[in-house]
């Protein structure tokens, strides 16, 4: 329902006018670890990025060598080796997926955030729900937003317990288009737990931008995942918090994270369910 | 409850039959003098005119219905009435049986009066054991320079000390660091619950229709209650007892008439004045598709009639109705308010005076947004109050005056109801909350020989939430634990509470008094926003077995002093505020669409301190005030900032406002406006992390930042244009923001377009200079 709020923010800030400003910020005084993670059901290499918080202004942020990083499902535990070529990625073996219902616990040690020469473990807990129950999918391209964008809608059921949350993402000819977190489109089940959804659009993507472009032929997939809902809040807070504060928006807070440690962490670890259905686009214009 | 009732009216009625019968000594022979104070051009009631008698140095003011009521030994007195920008009236009255004498005023004004009804002003002013409150003379509001032109009382009213804008442009206010849904906003005693138009830049309040407007800065009179912060006063006009007439205005963003005229002559009238927005005339020209298919704008209606039936009975009948538009192709989204008020005057005796209103008010709100071509969904919120009032004033003595009365309304909230135009979705329906509220009060006014004037009084208030509900249960981690439900019309959670509120004036000589007050309110409806802008999605909540009622304490002590041949007028302020159960959010509350509202909300404590110091200004040519507020105001709230006091979000320590009007001549008039104040309190990122290809912030504590200070300047012209007949115009230009500067709406934080890497800060403005243009007319 926010997308209400941010039509209203819109219309103010459409005549509202902005200039970049030279704005002395506190500093945090010290780097903390950053944790981006998850383990799905898909079954490839499950990767963990590890990072340190900088100041704000401060355009490097550090990565995180040398750590130790395992997932566990309780009974099996994955290990994770860093990438060669990207310092601070963590990946599983190819074959590693997970499965519905069990609990995956991420472990990260070996570490020292604020260099005293002791090191310290992270954790972080996650419970991969069931898969989406995505029936089948339907792209066209439609004259929404003043602008003409690749509309995806789908034909489902939604899982009768309250408090599930989807995350929506869209590939193009086997191409991830929407690869940042500001394109994740998601929802909580809150207003339609347990109905029928019937082609009911989650994602827009407008034709004007370059990445975006479909044509004729293309092969439009829907990655539906069907994400533990402290995940969902998480994303959730990255998209509201991420410009500051407005009047309509709130007073900041910052972003909730399920990584726990002897000192504060940031970033989130999930485990969630991955469903992918793919439609030919037809367009007037081949 | 009658029995709890009961109990604690109990001895307060004997405490004032005691009092009223030590302040009424029996010997002496009284007689009473009343009437209305009317303008004589149109027949209005005059609300707070002087009713002054020289000799004895005594008097009164009319009420909120232009009736005043004076209590004499029987003998020959010369009686002065007057008020601001009229000709004093000198009656020589013998007065040897109860009489009535209506007066009526000229609005023609000759200096001398001016300044005689200043004196005589300040002869009751100075004694009346009333602070923190401020009539602004709807004469004075015209005058300020306005954004647009378009002059408005809120924007006025934000101009006083001690009451601040919550954010640019908004017709929201902060009261001495309360929040804006702690300000009760009366239309003709219903209460409007969202005064803004157009995002803030209109409040619902149309000049035109208003005869006067009063805040009352805390020390809320015990006839009212609710709220913490304030009372702001509305009364509209009754419309033109002897002639039709119509005005009007001309401007930029809007255009409004009013008709106003006799329905019988002397004996009954009304009036109707509307205004309606029209950028949307001007959007099908705009070159950008978004903006040339974007609808919005607003009116609004204000209607009145009132009856003379006889000298002892009056009856009114006001409402108003607004509406907010905003519609594209993909969205679309409607508001506003409606009020009604039915009121019967009844004067049992020329000293007891009874109003009966009924009333109800109502806000609501649609939001519709199409999802595909044949499906819509729609949002509908709504709100209703309907109430009863009936106050009694008794006028036992010239030195003695109570007045009581008692309240009930019920309350409607649906919070919310999202449904599906093509019904492939249940409707989503939000528990309708439904309650009462009820009051009981009585107070009054006593003085003391020549220098010590007395107020004291109480106001016992009631509220009960009402079924059907189910209620959650929640535990100390604020999770659900359990649910109760209620059954049709089970009155549940009844919550009560004495405010005993109180103030005392003291004369030092003629020129100057000491002044100070206590109030307690409690506060059972507030406003489910953590935000410092109103938005016109309002979500009221009311107290229930989780929220517990809201509790303030205020403490002012004043000095006010006259200069210069009373052409200045100095007043002081201290205050002291403390509150109880402060309800605040926690971070990232969810507030649309949560069963689970209450959840969501932590509880805590306030307070406020501050001081107010303004000088009034009324020489011959220029008037107007300069004003300096310093305000502290912190919260201290469980699971917020680790539970250690914070800033609370309307904090701003430092304010100054300059307010003149230089009339040149009769026909050409300045006004110029300088405000200043602290920024408002933020809370800025002091890290930042790389997570999904973005750079995201790591914040500061809440609210330990503050926005650039914000400065402004405004300047106006007004020139009267030659008379034609009874045809009277006058153009009105004016500059907003006179040296164009980009005080700060909102900081946004952004990584750089060219280099992702970079992040900066970003100053998000709303106005630089804005000239405008306003023709108004009357006739």
């Amino acid at each position: 329902m926010k997308k209400f709020i941010y039509y209203i923010v819109a219309a103010v800030v459409f005549t509202a006018c902005t200039e970049n400003i030279d704005l002395p910020l506190k500093s945090q005084g010290t780097h903390q670890l950053v944790v981006e993670g998850q383990i799905t059901t898909d079954t490839t290499a499950h990767w963990v990025r590890l990072s340190y918080s900088s100041d704000y202004y401060d355009p490097v942020s550090a990565h995180v060598e040398n750590a130790i990083v395992s997932i566990s499902d309780g009974s099996n535990t994955f290990s994770l080796t860093e990438d060669t070529e990207n310092p601070g990625l963590f990946k599983t073996a190819p074959d590693v997926f997970g499965l519905p219902g069990k609990t995956y616990t991420l472990t990260i040690s070996r570490i020292d955030t604020d260099e005293d020469g002791e090191t310290e473990t992270y954790t972080a807990q996650s419970l991969m729900p069931d898969k989406p129950m995505v029936d089948s999918i339907h792209v066209s391209i439609e004259h929404k937003f003043y602008t003409n964008v690749l509309q995806v809608s789908y034909y489902g059921n939604e899982d009768p317990t309250p408090g599930d949350a989807y995350m929506y993402r869209v590939s193009i000819n086997h191409v991830m288009v929407t690869d940042t977190l500001h394109e994740w489109s998601i929802t909580d089940d809150e207003v339609y737990n347990g109905q029928r959804a019937v082609d009911e659009p989650v994602i827009y993507l407008d034709q004007k931008i370059e990445q975006y472009k479909v044509k004729n032929g293309d092969i439009i997939t829907l990655e539906s995942s069907h994400i533990p809902y402290e995940y969902y809040k998480f994303i959730f807070d990255a998209l509201w918090e991420s410009h500051g504060s407005d009047p309509f928006g709130g007073t900041p807070a910052n972003i909730r994270t399920n990584i726990s440690g002897p000192r504060k962490a940031w970033g989130f670890f999930a485990a969630y369910a991955v469903d992918r259905k793919s439609k030919v686009i037809k367009t007037d214009t081949p | 409850m009658h029995k709890l009732l009961l109990k604690l009216l109990c001895p307060v009625v004997a405490f004032f039959w005691v009092t009223t019968a030590l302040a009424d000594p029996s010997d002496t022979k009284r007689l009473t003098i009343s009437g209305y104070i009317k303008d004589a051009s149109n027949g209005e009631v005059l609300i707070g005119a002087t009713i002054y008698l020289p000799e004895q140095a005594t008097g009164t003011v009319t009420n909120s219905y232009g009736f005043y009521s004076l209590s004499l030994a029987p003998g020959n007195y010369h009686i002065k009435f007057g008020f601001m920008g009229y000709a004093t009236e000198n009656r020589q009255v013998d007065l040897s049986e109860n009489m009535s004498l209506n007066i009526e005023l000229n609005p023609e004004t000759k200096e001398l009066d001016e300044f005689e009804v200043v004196a005589q002003k300040k002869g009751m002013d100075l004694k009346k054991p009333e602070m923190s409150a401020v009539n602004l003379p709807m004469k004075t509001i015209r005058q300020i320079p306005a954004m647009m032109g378009e002059v408005d009382l809120i924007k006025a009213i934000q101009l006083l000390p001690g009451v601040q804008a919550t954010s640019e442009g908004s017709s929201s206010f902060s009261v001495r660091g309360g929040s804006g849904d702690q300000n009760l906003i009366l239309l003709d005693e219903s209460t409007v619950y969202n005064a803004s138009h157009l995002m803030g830049f209109f409040s619902v309040f149309n000049n035109d229709a208003i005869n006067s407007v009063k805040i009352y800065k805390g020390d809320i009179p015990t006839w009212a209650g609710g709220r913490l912060a304030s009372l702001l006063d509305v009364r509209m006009k009754d419309g033109n007892q002897k002639k039709y007439s119509a005005s009007g205005g001309i401007g930029i963003l809007s255009s409004r008439l009013t008709v106003e005229g006799p329905i019988q002559k002397e004996k009954s009238s009304f009036i109707i004045s509307g205004r309606r927005s029209y950028m949307d005339l001007f959007t099908p020209l705009a070159s950008e598709e978004a903006l040339r298919e974007t609808k919005l704008y607003f009116y609004d209606l204000n209607a009145k009639m009132n009856f003379t039936l006889g000298e002892k009975d009056r009856l009114y009948f006001s409402g108003y109705f607004g509406r907010d538009v905003f519609d594209n192709d993909f969205a679309g989204m409607q508001f506003g308010n409606g009020t009604f008020t039915a009121r019967w005057n009844h004067l049992f005796s020329q000293k007891i005076f009874s109003n009966l209103s009924l009333i109800s008010s109502d806000y609501n709100y649609e939001l519709g947004f199409a999802s595909t071509e044949s499906k819509e969904y729609t949002w509908k919120y709504d709100m209703e109050e309907k109430g009863v009032k009936y106050d009694l004033g008794f006028l036992i003595s010239p030195e003695y005056e109570v007045k009581t009365g008692v309240q009930w309304s019920f309350h409607t909230m649906h919070p919310g109801t999202i449904s599906a135009s093509d019904d492939s979705y249940d409707p989503y329906i939000l528990q309708k909350k439904k309650s009462a509220e009820g009051a009981a009060y009585i107070q009054a006014e006593q003085k003391i020989g020549k220098k010590l004037t007395l107020r004291y009084g109480v106001r016992w208030s009631l509220f009960a939430n009402r079924g059907i509900d189910t209620v959650f249960v929640y535990n100390k981690q604020y999770e659900e634990a359990g649910q109760k439900t209620y059954g049709h019309n089970d009155y549940f959670n009844w919550q009560n509470g004495v405010e005993p509120r109180a103030g005392l004036s003291y004369m030092i000589n003629d020129e100057s008094s000491l002044k100070a007050s206590y109030a307690r309110s409690r506060q059972y409806y507030q406003m489910a926003t953590n935000t410092t802008s109103g938005t016109p999605l309002d979500l009221w909540f009311s107290a229930s077995p989780n929220v517990k009622p809201q509790v303030s304490d205020q403490w002012s002590v004043g000095y006010n002093r006259y200069f210069h041949n009373q052409q200045i007028e100095l007043s002081a302020e201290l205050f002291y505020k403390d509150m109880q159960n402060t309800i605040d959010f926690k971070d990232h509350p969810t507030l649309y669409f949560n069963r689970k509202l209450e959840g969501e909300l932590r509880y805590g404590k306030s307070y406020a301190y501050g001081a107010e110091m303004m000088a009034m200004l009324n020489f011959e040519k220029i008037s107007g005030w300069v004003s300096y507020t310093y305000t502290q105001s912190e919260r201290k709230i469980d699971g917020i900032a680790n539970g250690d006091w914070f800033t609370s979000p309307f904090e701003r320590p430092h304010s100054i406002n300059i307010v003149l009007n230089y009339a040149k001549s009769t026909k050409n008039s300045f006004g110029i406006n300088w405000v200043y104040s602290s920024g408002q309190p933020a809370t800025f990122p002091v890290g930042r992390m790389e997570i999904g290809n973005v750079i995201l912030p790591i914040y500061s504590d809440r609210n330990t930042e503050r926005y650039p200070d914000y400065h402004r300047l405004d300047l106006s012209y007004t020139h009267k244009l030659r008379k034609h007949g009874r045809y009277e115009q006058e153009l009105n230009f004016s500059l907003y923001n006179a040296y164009g500067r980009h005080n700060t709406w909102a900081i946004r934080f952004q990584q750089d377009n060219d280099d992702p890497k970079k992040t900066q800060a970003q100053n998000v403005y709303l106005f630089s200079i804005v000239p405008s243009i306003t023709y108004n007319f009357k006739f």
